[in-house]
């Protein structure tokens, strides 16, 4: 007896639609939590155990190894300053618009605490509250 | 005369749209890896004189040399034993002000170092008085 089969076919394609959508929230998940880095000067941080992510769109103030300055208001690159007062001038513009400005300090662990201090000074005097001290993450 | 008319698929073709995707996804991860936007974070007190001034039993005095050596109290202390000292002082009053002197032949480490080690106590008064606050209130040796 001559049994007819009847084959099914199955389309080979695979359904990459939804692939696509998810691929996509996550591209919008990494671009809103992505900050860029405003200044790309090389430091060698300090290490600490204790680290807190830095408010996005913070002042950024830069100290290098020779002790030389750098400030960004927070939106554009860091530029370089002639010096303390310049610094002064700078965060006191911030200061002015928004008093309670997150400000953040990348500087190189082997500065003098003498231009920390200085700096820490210009912040107090201009009323800045809130101040984070970059730092790496601690190798355990 | 009948004209021949071709299909057109109607599909979008969207597989390589996943492709530059995928690419975008890792370019953000990759740049959010390399950011570096963390750190220790500290409120800037308005000159705080009540800390500043207080007796030597209300706040603890840590004062760091321009060779990194710690000076708790008056007394040397190695980083390492500041746990120790601290932890029972924090459990009878955690709002404890602690002030941290650096001197300014110091180097920057050594400050973030002993910040760091308050910070994992639990110290919540961490006063970092600068030299002009010093000056201010006679306190400059």
């Amino acid at each position: 007896m001559h049994v007819s089969r009847s084959r099914q076919l199955f389309g080979s394609v695979i359904p990459t639609a939804t692939m696509a959508d998810i691929a996509f929230l996550l591209i919008i998940f990494f671009m809103v939590t992505t900050a860029y880095s405003l200044d790309r000067t090389s430091l060698e941080l300090p290490e600490t155990a204790e680290q807190q992510q830095a408010p996005k769109g913070a002042a950024l103030i830069v100290i290098t190894a020779d002790e030389s300055l750098l400030f960004s208001a927070g939106e554009q690159d860091a530029e370089p300053l002639g010096g303390i007062d310049d610094l002064a001038a700078a965060i006191g513009a911030v200061t002015a618009s928004n008093r309670l400005h997150p400000f953040t300090v990348k500087a190189d662990r082997t500065v003098q605490y003498r231009v920390i201090d200085a700096v820490l000074e210009q912040l107090r005097a201009a009323g800045a509250e809130n101040v984070t001290l970059l730092s790496r993450g601690e190798r355990l | 005369m009948r004209i021949a008319r071709r299909r057109v698929p109607s599909e979008i073709p969207t597989s390589s749209m996943a492709d530059v995707a995928f690419l975008l996804i890792i370019f953000f991860l990759v740049a959010s890896f390399y950011s570096v936007t963390r750190g220790i974070q500290f409120s800037l007190p308005r000159h705080d004189e009540a800390a500043l001034t207080a007796e030597p039993e209300a706040a603890v005095l840590i004062e760091i040399a321009a060779n990194g050596a710690l000076t708790v109290d008056r007394q040397a202390l190695g980083l390492t034993d500041l746990t120790g000292y601290l932890r029972p002082k924090l459990v009878r009053n955690p709002a404890k002000p602690v002030i941290l002197r650096t001197s300014l032949e110091a180097p920057y480490s050594a400050m973030t170092d002993v910040f760091d080690e308050l910070r994992q106590v639990g110290v919540q008064n961490v006063v970092i008085p600068t030299q002009a606050e010093l000056q201010l209130y006679g306190l400059q040796e």
